[in-house]
């Protein structure tokens, strides 16, 4: 039993591959017998390898009502967007492809955060933006004292 | 065929994941009335809600490799980085916050 039947969206060619000898169902859009051939010996992971499959991480709210299950990913390495956090308040490198603007507000948050990160007592950013608050600005709720930075 | 194309591989791709089943290709047929799909657009009632022309599908094909090739990049000069000479999964997880927020 290959693993590729545990993904999710079962990619459209172990789909086809699996089921049935790759001769009978090959289409234009699928590999040719001999590139099934290349990519069954030198990429497909199998259970000799000692690799588990990567997944990406499924997309959750936590205040919303989630529209698709989550799957139980027990064989599978699910990838980590937030182990290297420490990497990312800073640009990477780039080959063709700049970095975004959200991209570049991503890594100035990341930035803000390594630089409060130790910080004791009174919040900087909220010394910072008290003076510029106007009161008719903001939608007061119930208690009128201002929050403090919890951090 | 002998061999695989572009182009039908991306068509297919991105039918696999349309929520309206008159999103289609240019292959396809004009998909009749009826069947109100969520992400229909109110002008075109009775026509193709939205068609992956060639041109699209040559584009997508050409995003996608360019999509591939830098994560490919990214994770091989991170590695560099590193000093060593086999990308891992680990290299890969370090730049793909960036790369998902660029894409």
């Amino acid at each position: 039993e290959r693993r590729c039947s545990s993904l999710q969206h079962k990619s459209a060619l172990s789909a086809c591959v699996t089921g049935q000898k790759q001769t009978n169902c090959h289409e234009s859009w699928s590999l040719s017998p001999e590139e099934f051939e290349i990519w069954d010996r030198l990429y497909r992971i199998k259970e000799s390898d000692g690799i588990k499959e990567p997944v990406l991480p499924r997309v959750q709210f936590e205040t919303l009502e989630n529209l698709e299950e989550t799957p139980k990913e027990g064989a599978a390495r699910e990838l980590s967007l937030t182990e290297w956090s420490v990497w990312q308040n800073q640009p990477l490198p780039t080959s063709l492809v700049d970095h975004s603007d959200r991209c570049h507000l991503f890594i100035r948050a990341m930035e803000m955060m390594e630089l409060m990160r130790h910080q004791q007592g009174d919040c900087s950013y909220e010394q910072e933006l008290q003076p510029h608050l106007r009161m008719e600005d903001v939608n007061i709720p119930g208690n009128k004292r201002r929050g403090r930075c919890s951090r | 065929h002998p061999f695989l194309s572009p182009q039908d591989t991306v068509d297919r791709l991105l039918r696999l994941h349309f929520r309206d089943g008159r999103t289609r290709g240019t292959g396809a047929a004009a998909g009749g009335p009826g069947r109100a799909g969520p992400c229909r657009a109110p002008a075109s009632r009775n026509r193709l809600v939205l068609a992956v022309n060639a041109d699209a599908q040559l584009l997508m094909a050409e995003l996608l490799k360019v999509f591939v090739r830098e994560a490919a990049a990214r994770a091989a000069r991170q590695a560099q980085a590193e000093d060593l000479n086999k990308v891992d999964i680990e290299q890969l997880e370090k730049v793909l916050p960036q790369l998902l927020l660029d894409f």
